[in-house]
């Protein structure tokens, strides 16, 4: 089975003025359809660095990047961009709902995107905010939700377009506890059903608990760890 | 002889007269923009304060009475006439200066050269029959800074560069000199036969009012030759022409509508003058009558119940929707003479600020039996202006 | 259907609706500005046309003679001797109106048996006889007006109108109104007085002469012949010709006034890009989203372009409407500058054209798309991990901040070298426009620095809030910098207009003082205070001369003498040894000069020489009464009386010349035991009955300084205008900064500052930025008026200027940008102090 993410030796390094700090070292990861990863480590370890790399928001100064069988480093910014629109969902920890679109619209937004508009793309953002259970509120500006709902539509709005792979980025870091595991158990439940490869950065160890797998990362490396084994 | 002659060129003038000096102060938009004098309008009376009248007759002298009467209102100088190329082509012309003093100001203004004591007016028209073409002109100017004007020795009169004007050694003949354009006239008239006098010998009187009256006299046949420039082309041309002079500070009556003037030369040599005045209901005014100089040189003076009018036909004027009468038949009792009279060109109204129709005429006839022909001119006024 | 994605940006300016609204005034504003003064250029242009145009009426040439005019016997002579019926002759003059002293009549003194082929309305033949028309010829004084300019002058036919003519007051008698509701004859009769030539002759003291004879003309042959006919001294010309020559006279004028209103636009440029750069930043995080979720940057950068057109185009639509109603107001001051300087026009109502709208229109969107641009960039390129803080664009700006400072200086350099390089007068303003905006690209890196040394100065006597200050003024340099720059251009065009203004006066006073040095002036009256070529009666300069007292008299004969291009002053003038010092030489040795003045030359002034590149020896083309002559060119004079050039030669010369011995006006020496005042009086009783315009020296040189005044009264609205908007501009960019702090202020309310504390803060924060302003606006004032002053007014006027420095200038101006930047500050901290902690920290 090919897997979505395949990552061979990627490197990658800063230029901050005169210094050139290298932040990923040789990293090799792969995750398969349908599985749930957990990225965990410390600030500064390289986390986001990788995520970028993977969603083709930056790309890798060596090593090779195949996501969803494209080869990132192989695409200039429109195609990488055009990948992300197709293959990539994200949640993000500040939500970052459209403020001046509704509910609604903020879900429809990436299906029209992909050229899907009107009555089908209608039918399904409605279908994936009932699965949400926000149906009733598709109508709602997002900064009249609560945390909690904003997430939610985060997570509708990452899977509409049914991507191959979501990112999320501590999508409970911005929540109450309580909260969070709604949403984190809504995510993962989601992402299962509709068998999108999911991986999450986050320092939460119930995240990470909610994972298949928890890959660490630890200046700019990884480790191997065993589910169960703590951050 | 009947002394309402003068009749057919006084309302022209009256028309211009008033024209000038009835206007004084009116506010716009009184009456609607139309740029044409109607009869109606030229009936009103023009101040003639300060003017002399003619109350009695006088001893006219020439060529002195040739030039102008400042110290009355109205004068006028008036040539028509019938031509003819050397292929037979007929042609017709009439060259008219008409002055009017101004009224005359009680308060004297410093001088400027452009202040004027008269005004004067000049037609020229060209008919050409073969053509069938009829061309007006009109012209106004101040008599000030000798832009129009009028000189006795050597006879001249003149407006900008038209002129009828004699040379010191021969008063008896006048030269015309017209160019407008595309036309030109420069012709020579010598008179033949003797002035006539009008009137109570040169006194024409209007009505019974003293001092309506005019000083009147014409050069009914003078011998013309010279040349007509229509176009590109001048043409030699010969005919024979008729002056009218007349000078007065008088008013009109109102009752008429218009006039009909016939002047005529026929072969035999006679010259006839007739008119008709138009009453306001259609009548034939008693005061309308005629004259014809005989043969023999005597004269035979017509009168209203001595002469038959009648309109043949109608031409409708495209430019004005006026219905003139095409041709006329005229009957003078006395003489047992009857005339078939029709223009050479239907279509010969002046199109200038006094609208009205004046023409060459042919003319064809009986005269106790005997045929007779003739040429002359028409003039036919308050058709085009009655509504 | 609006697609989502459009949505989501579209929606963007009705959630911060002022922000749009202030960027809508600043497009709206420099919209205005510019249109408002093309409409008004161009009313005054039209109307000026209009008249001549419709009193030229259907005349395909004109003949015109010398300074006096034509002899009236060569009209007869043409009636009469060349047969050219078709030709008018016409008197022009001006009378004001006792009861309305601003309005200026057009006095036409015409033949009206002429008329008909010309102007059918005011002829005899061919008219409705009510026009009265005749009774011009009949009554004394009497004159026809159309019925609007009755009704405007509250006349009737039968009443008498006052007028002053020629200094003379004196009635005019209303024989007759002219309908005047439709077609040509409505600005035909528009302020004008119809009269006859004759009448005409008399009140302008024009006996014997007319201005002009209107001919038509229907082929180049008939042309050909009537110039063979003319005499020497009449020429021929069109109404084209005309009427181009004359307003060709306003096209300096008309340049700097457009350049003057470009300026405004220039700083509403910085308002849009301002406005643009905040939403740009204040969308990074939804613009980092969009790109993540794969909105491609072309698609953000059309979204952005989009807003921004939408913005534009409503500034402009509302800019539009402004503008015609400022150019309403500007159009009287327009109007009177072109009065005072050039020719006579009455212009009351704005000629609305669609050029200056299509002009303003298409300005207004693509400065607004210029100003876009680097916004709409800057957002396209918004990298997607930006769903981070602000503070890394702000990092980046002073990041960059320096090479935005040394690519303005590059400007400044590029801006001064087309300046005194560039071939025309658009250079000239294009090199402003470059020095212009470099200054505004280093304004940003010397508001750092400015800031950075300021700090140690602020935190010691203004304690931590003033700490606080400087440093948010370098930590928002995103938004701040833009806004100081803004303010600092509107500030250094006050500068530099008030350092030329100041310039000009000081100049011209020193010009006056040199120049006018007779005790007394005695001339014609004119209409306007540049016209003096009124002839005085004869007789005059004689019986003044005989007076008690005088010791010397010098007589002047003044006429505008038409040459190929614009027409020029030509004064003939007495020049005696003892009036050599009253010349200032711009080009040649005095010692050369006036041998050769006296010979056969001429001298002319700096602006003729500079506007036409002559030079001492070369020759210049009178076209005299007896003849065209090439005259050689003995010297160039610093003259600021007229733009349009000088042209001088000794009188009796031009009594040969120009076959005419009349002047126009005397300058009187009186010994130096008489008072001038009681000699202006001794005149003024020795002529009871003539109209003299008698002035002491000083009350000339008083006159010829308010006129000035007057001129720069236009240029100092527009400067007006300028600062409006940039402060509009400033109050924008603070407003949206502030507010956009409302965060941070409230987590300084929540730590404990109260709300004094905090109007210090942002109080401090905008005087800063407006003492920046000033403080830079100093220099690049200086440099902005040095350019006014010795290549902008040297290429459009040909003035040499003095450099007058004036500190106050200075001084005002650095405290304009101040108070503009604290007003600007009161409504953002009013509205910022009366926010509760709580809700602040609510906010996003």
């Amino acid at each position: 089975m090919i897997p979505i993410v395949s990552l061979r030796a990627v490197e990658k390094w800063y230029d901050e003025g005169a210094v050139r700090r290298q932040v990923l070292h040789g990293v090799d990861m792969h995750i398969h359809a349908g599985e749930r990863v957990a990225l965990v480590g410390k600030s500064g370890s390289g986390k986001s660095s990788l995520l970028n790399i993977i969603s083709g928001i930056d790309g890798a100064d060596a090593g090779t990047v195949l996501v969803g069988g494209h080869d990132l480093n192989a695409m200039n910014e429109t195609a990488r961009t055009h990948f992300r629109r197709t293959s990539i969902g994200f949640v993000f920890q500040f939500f970052n709902l459209v403020p001046t679109l509704s509910v609604l619209e903020n879900v429809l937004l990436p299906l029209e995107l992909n050229g899907i508009v009107g009555r089908p793309a209608h039918d399904r953002a409605m279908a994936l905010l009932h699965d949400v259970g926000l149906a009733d509120r598709a109508g709602t500006a997002p900064d009249r939700l609560s945390g909690g709902e904003q997430q939610r539509v985060a997570v509708a709005r990452a899977l509409v377009h049914q991507p191959p792979l979501i990112l999320a980025d501590e999508p409970t870091g911005n929540l109450d506890s309580d909260t969070g595991e709604q949403i984190l158990a809504l995510l993962t439940q989601l992402a299962q059903q509709r068998g999108h490869a999911l991986l999450m950065v986050t320092h939460s160890r119930e995240v990470a608990a909610s994972a298949d797998r928890v890959v660490r990362i630890q200046a700019g490396r990884l480790v191997d760890d065993d589910r169960g084994i703590l951050l | 002889m009947n002394p309402h002659t003068h009749v057919r060129r006084a309302h022209i003038w009256w028309l211009f007269a008033v024209f000038l000096s009835a206007c004084g102060v009116q506010a716009a938009g009184s009456t609607a923009g139309q740029g044409y004098l109607t009869v109606a309008e030229g009936m009103a009376r023009p101040a003639t304060a300060g003017y002399l009248r003619a109350e009695q007759p006088r001893e006219f002298s020439f060529p002195a009475d040739h030039g102008p009467h400042p110290d009355y209102a109205v004068e006028w100088w008036y040539y028509t006439g019938n031509l003819r190329d050397t292929q037979g082509n007929r042609y017709g012309y009439q060259f008219t200066l008409f002055r009017t003093g101004l009224p005359r100001q009680s308060q004297q203004v410093p001088a400027s050269k452009w202040q004027s004591d008269a005004v004067y007016m000049a037609h020229f028209t060209v008919t050409d029959a073969t053509n069938q073409t009829f061309i007006a002109r009109e012209r106004f100017n101040r008599a000030g800074l000798d832009l129009a004007g009028a000189q006795a020795q050597p006879f001249q009169v003149w407006m900008d560069d038209w002129s009828v004007a004699s040379s010191a050694d021969n008063p008896g003949q006048m030269r015309i000199q017209v160019a407008d354009g595309d036309v030109a006239l420069d012709v020579t008239l010598d008179a033949r036969g003797p002035t006539v006098l009008q009137g109570d010998a040169g006194l024409s009187q209007k009505s019974a009012e003293a001092g309506n009256a005019s000083y009147y006299y014409s050069m009914p046949r003078m011998q013309t030759t010279g040349s007509l420039r229509i176009g590109e082309k001048t043409i030699p041309v010969t005919g024979l022409s008729w002056m009218d002079r007349e000078w007065s500070t008088s008013a009109l009556g109102t009752n008429q509508v218009g006039w009909d003037w016939f002047a005529l030369h026929l072969d035999d040599g006679s010259d006839i003058m007739l008119y008709q005045l138009r009453n306001r209901d259609g009548t034939t005014d008693p005061f309308s009558g005629g004259s014809v100089r005989n043969t023999d040189g005597t004269l035979t003076t017509l009168r209203a119940s001595d002469i038959s009018w009648e309109p043949k036909g109608e031409w409708l004027s495209p430019h004005t929707q006026g219905r003139y009468p095409a041709e006329w038949e005229a009957r003078i009792a006395p003489l047992e003479l009857t005339l078939a009279i029709a223009p050479l060109v239907a279509d010969q109204e002046l199109q200038v600020t006094v609208r009205y129709w004046e023409g060459a005429v042919d003319v064809r006839g009986t005269r106790r039996g005997v045929p007779v022909r003739g040429e002359g001119y028409l003039e036919m006024t308050g058709y085009a202006d009655v509504r | 259907m609006i697609p989502i994605l459009w949505k989501s940006t579209l929606r963007w300016p009705l959630r911060r609706p002022w922000q749009a609204l202030l960027a809508i005034i600043g497009v709206a504003m420099g919209v205005a500005v510019v249109i408002a003064i093309d409409i008004a250029n161009e009313s005054a242009r039209r109307a000026f046309l209009a008249s001549t145009e419709s009193i030229s009426g259907k005349a395909t040439d004109q003949l015109i003679g010398g300074p006096e005019g034509i002899p009236e016997a060569f009209f007869v002579s043409l009636r009469r001797d060349a047969g050219i019926r078709m030709s008018a002759p016409l008197i022009e003059g001006y009378a004001i109106t006792t009861q309305q002293p601003t309005r200026t009549l057009t006095i036409l003194g015409i033949d009206p048996f002429s008329e008909v082929a010309f102007r059918p309305a005011m002829s005899v033949a061919g008219t409705p006889l009510q026009n009265g028309m005749a009774a011009l010829l009949t009554q004394p004084d009497s004159v026809i007006l159309g019925a609007k300019t009755a009704a405007a002058l509250g006349v009737v036919p039968g009443r008498d109108l006052l007028v002053r003519v020629s200094g003379i007051e004196r009635p005019m008698r209303v024989v007759a109104v002219l309908n005047d509701d439709a077609g040509s004859s409505s600005a035909l009769l528009n302020d004008v007085v119809l009269t006859d030539i004759g009448t005409a002759q008399r009140w302008l003291q024009r006996d014997g002469f007319i201005d002009r004879i209107d001919v038509i003309l229907h082929s180049e042959a008939e042309r050909a012949i009537l110039r063979d006919f003319l005499p020497t001294g009449i020429r021929m010309t069109t109404p084209a010709q005309r009427a181009q020559s004359t307003t060709d006279m306003t096209a300096s004028f008309e340049i700097n006034l457009n350049a003057l209103s470009l300026l405004a636009m220039v700083v509403g440029m910085f308002l849009i890009y301002n406005t643009m750069t905040f939403s740009v930043v204040q969308r990074r995080q939804l613009l980092g989203t969009l790109r993540c979720i794969g909105v491609s940057q072309r698609e953000v950068a059309v979204l952005m372009l989009v807003e921004g057109s939408a913005i534009a185009i409503i500034g402009t639509v509302v800019g539009l409407g402004l503008g015609i109603g400022l150019a309403q107001g500007l159009l009287a001051l327009v109007a009177r500058t072109i009065n005072d300087i050039y020719f006579v026009v009455n212009v009351t109502q704005i000629h609305i054209g669609l050029i200056p709208l299509l002009k303003g229109a298409v300005l207004g969107i693509v400065a607004s798309c210029v100003a876009l641009a680097i916004p709409t960039l800057e957002a396209a390129r918004t990298p997607p991990r930006t769903v981070l803080r602000r503070s890394s664009y702000e990092e980046q700006m002073t990041r960059i901040v320096p090479y935005i400072a040394a690519l303005g200086l590059l400007g400044i350099v590029v801006g001064g070298v087309v300046m005194w390089l560039g071939p025309s007068i658009w250079f000239s303003y294009a090199g402003l426009l470059f020095l212009t905006l470099g200054a505004a690209m280093v304004t940003p890196w010397t508001t750092v620095m400015l800031m950075h040394a300021l700090r140690p100065l602020a935190v010691r006597f203004g304690g931590l809030i003033a700490g606080m200050a400087v440093r948010d003024v370098i930590t928002s340099l995103s938004r701040t910098g833009v806004a100081i720059a803004a303010l600092m251009i509107a500030v250094a065009v006050t500068i530099a207009v008030g350092l030329m203004v100041a310039s000009f006066r000081v100049t011209v006073v020193d010009w006056l003082t040199t120049t006018i040095r007779a005790d007394v002036f005695v001339s014609a009256p004119a209409l306007n205070a540049n016209r003096l070529d009124t002839a005085l009666p004869a007789g005059v300069a004689d019986r003044i001369a005989d007076l008690p007292g005088v010791v010397r008299i010098r007589r002047y004969r003044s006429s505008m003498l038409p040459t190929d291009r614009t027409p020029v002053l030509q004064i003939a003038l007495d020049v005696t040894s003892a009036d050599y010092e009253t010349f200032l030489w711009a080009e040649g040795n005095p010692d050369q000069i006036w041998p050769a003045f006296a010979n056969d030359a001429i001298i002319i002034s700096e602006p003729l020489a500079l506007k036409r590149d002559l030079h001492v020896g070369d020759t210049f083309l009178l076209q005299t009464t007896t003849g065209d002559r090439l005259v050689p060119i003995a010297g160039i004079f610093y003259d600021y009386g007229t733009e349009l050039g000088v042209v001088m030669l000794p009188l009796d010369r031009y009594a040969r010349w120009y076959a005419d011995d009349s002047l126009t006006s005397l300058g009187v020496f009186v010994t130096p035991g008489t008072d001038p005042e009681a000699f202006v009086e001794a005149v003024r009783t020795t002529f009871p009955n003539v109209a003299l315009l008698v002035r002491s020296n000083a009350a000339l040189r008083a006159t010829s300084v308010e006129v000035l005044d007057r001129t720069f009264a236009i240029t100092n609205v527009l400067q007006l205008l300028a600062t409006i908007v940039a402060f509009v501009g400033i109050l924008a960019a603070l407003t949206a900064m502030q507010l956009e702090r409302m965060r941070e202020f409230g987590m300084l309310r929540a730590i404990g500052l109260d709300p004094r504390q905090l109007w210090q803060l942002i109080l401090t924060e905008t005087s800063l930025m407006g003492a920046v302003a000033g403080i830079v606006a100093v220099p690049v004032g200086t440099a902005m008026a040095l350019a006014l002053i010795y290549v902008i007014n040297r290429i459009s006027f040909g003035w040499t200027l003095q450099f007058a420095m004036q500190p106050e200038i200075y001084i005002q101006a650095a405290l304009t940008a101040v108070i503009a930047a604290v007003l600007a500050g009161i409504y953002p901290a009013w509205r910022i102090a009366r926010v509760s902690p709580a809700v602040a920290l609510r906010e996003e």
